[in-house]
């Protein structure tokens, strides 16, 4: 039945990528940039969604430690989405850092600054890739505790940067004008809020088979950890 | 058959992101800058209009390279669980 | 109550006091990156001043992380940890222990450090230069904490010295902005670095707190 829904849900995630790319390239032309303007089409609905699972990331660690005594099944499917969360969560801020400095060159002419949103983000992808790298590396069954804490420590750590970079001061950037839908042009905000929907539920999909994928390797494992108690 | 199918998924991110690199490398070269001296601004929008059609080509392209690059990578992963899993059930442990 | 963190805290600075190792090679290490770093960027430049913040506070880094990979290594050599998760007290007074005594080993380097800074950079202190004694504890707080702590995280690591650095910079990298800015609001005299004072001292409250809260979770992990 699940199978069934999630294949719908795909189904219906893949017609809106399609769609949103249709209303994406044929978006009005933009007064002061080309072409190029149309990254953010792409950027921004992928800051959105990184963020959003770096905060699900967040809670399924928390949650993770909540029940880790209570209720171990569930607090392996709460670590379940908190890997899942940091790894397509780092998947998409990838996306936004590699086509924010293909757009800022085309509009600003420069590939970087040192702005509050931009350190941020730089930021959230090392704490997460962290994240990985212990998860990757760190032994046996501490590995889930000392990740979920590790993910805690990280999530704690992004409103601390963003205030320090609103801190007025030492390294003045180019503000990032007009984001999000401050301003926009109606004919814009159509293919903004449409693609905003689409990469929002590939987002989702990505997420969820992510999950599965992660139930299913935590399943073999206790299966294969079985197998070596009875041998 | 899973195998040609592993084999395509983990070939496509790839050909996206060399696609990518390409469309970037062969854009045309900018205008210099002091083009305001031997061209009006209509003709500057004309010369800069494929350039940045090629940084909006590379931008969606590698999108999809790395979207597809962490799918594929959860297909591997899938299938490689699918084939320890069914070998277990069966009482025979992979050699 | 605060029995056991003294006891703690003794038995670290009377061992380190015995062999001196750990802070020998920390100053060393330290004076090797000042060196480096005054190779690389030209002290006697215009904008000397408006780096030497930086160069200080990342010296002090990368001189602590030689120190954190061992903070818990006698710990582990002697199973300490396991006494430790017998013992009624808790592991986070056996924490806050082994911190303050990393704290004042670097502390230790810093002040030792600073005036052989102070030469090579030809620095005239434009600014509050007691400032600086409030400025460099703070972002020394905040390394020596959470480079405790994740020092304490990764213990059953494979690659445990490789790691530490790995997960402790991003998460630090908030602190060493507010202390970077903080000083070289102090050396340049440019700006006023309170705010940046502030924003240090808040960030060494929240993550001393949580690490205070999570240490015996992670110390019984297994």
């Amino acid at each position: 039945m699940r199978k069934i829904l999630l294949g719908l849900f795909a189904a219906m995630t893949t017609v809106l990528m399609v769609w949103g790319f249709h209303l994406a390239v044929n978006a009005p032309a933009e007064m002061m940039q080309g072409d190029a303007y149309r990254i953010i089409f792409y950027h921004v609905p992928s800051a959105m969604v990184a963020f959003l699972f770096f905060a699900v990331s967040m809670a399924g660690s928390i949650g993770y430690l909540a029940y880790r005594e209570k209720n171990p099944t569930r607090a392996l499917a709460w670590d379940g989405w908190a890997v899942a969360g940091a790894e397509v969560g780092v998947v998409f801020c990838t996306v936004v850092l590699v086509t924010g400095p293909l757009w800022g060159y085309r509009a600003w002419g420069i590939w970087w600054a040192w702005d509050a949103r931009l350190t941020t983000t730089l930021l959230l992808w090392l704490i997460y890739v962290s994240y990985l790298l212990l998860r990757r590396f760190a032994g046996g069954s501490q590995m889930r505790t000392s990740s979920a804490v590790l993910g805690i420590f990280g999530g704690i750590a992004v409103p601390i940067v963003y205030i320090s970079n609103r801190i007025p001061g030492q390294h003045p950037g180019p503000v990032f004008g007009g984001d999000s839908s401050s301003g926009m042009a109606p004919e814009i905000l159509r293919p903004f809020l449409g693609n905003i929907l689409a990469w929002l539920c590939w987002g989702l999909v990505v997420l969820i088979l992510r999950h599965r994928l992660e139930l299913k390797q935590q399943a073999a494992a206790a299966r294969d950890a079985e197998q070596a108690l009875n041998a | 058959m899973k195998k040609i199918a592993a084999r395509i998924a983990a070939v496509i991110p790839i050909a996206l992101l060399a696609w990518a690199i390409y469309t970037l490398l062969s854009a045309p070269p900018e205008p210099p800058g002091d083009w305001r001296l031997h061209m009006t601004q209509a003709q500057h929008d004309l010369a800069v209009a494929p350039i940045d059609h090629a940084y909006r080509v590379a931008a969606y392209t590698v999108t999809w390279a790395i979207q597809m690059g962490f799918l594929a990578w959860m297909g591997l992963k899938w299938t490689a669980q699918t084939r320890d899993g069914s070998e277990d059930a069966h009482g025979t442990r992979r050699s | 109550m605060t029995s056991a963190l003294w006891t703690h805290l003794v038995k670290d600075l009377r061992i380190e006091w015995r062999s001196r190792e750990a802070i020998n090679s920390m100053l060393f290490f330290a004076l090797l990156v000042v060196v480096l770093f005054s190779l690389s960027f030209d002290p006697r430049g215009a904008f000397s001043r408006d780096i030497s913040g930086g160069v200080l506070c990342v010296a002090t880094m990368f001189a602590s992380v030689s120190a954190l990979n061992q903070a818990w290594a006698r710990e582990i050599r002697h199973q300490v940890l396991d006494a430790q998760r017998m013992a009624p007290t808790s592991g986070s007074q056996m924490f806050m222990a082994k911190v303050l005594a990393n704290f004042f080993f670097v502390s230790m380097v810093q002040l030792l450090l600073a005036p052989v800074f102070l030469v090579f950079y030809n620095l005239h202190i434009l600014g509050n230069a007691w400032l600086l004694a409030l400025v460099l504890p703070l972002g020394t707080w905040a390394l020596v904490a959470n480079g405790t702590f994740f020092a304490a995280l990764s213990i059953n690591s494979r690659n445990r010295e490789l790691l530490l650095p790995l997960i402790l910079f991003p998460i630090f990298m908030p602190a060493l902005m507010a202390m970077v800015n903080a000083t070289t609001g102090i050396f340049t005299g440019a700006f006023d670095p309170a705010v940046w004072i502030k924003l240090l001292a808040g960030y060494d409250i929240i993550y001393t707190t949580v690490s205070i809260m999570l240490f015996d979770t992670i110390l019984r992990a297994e």
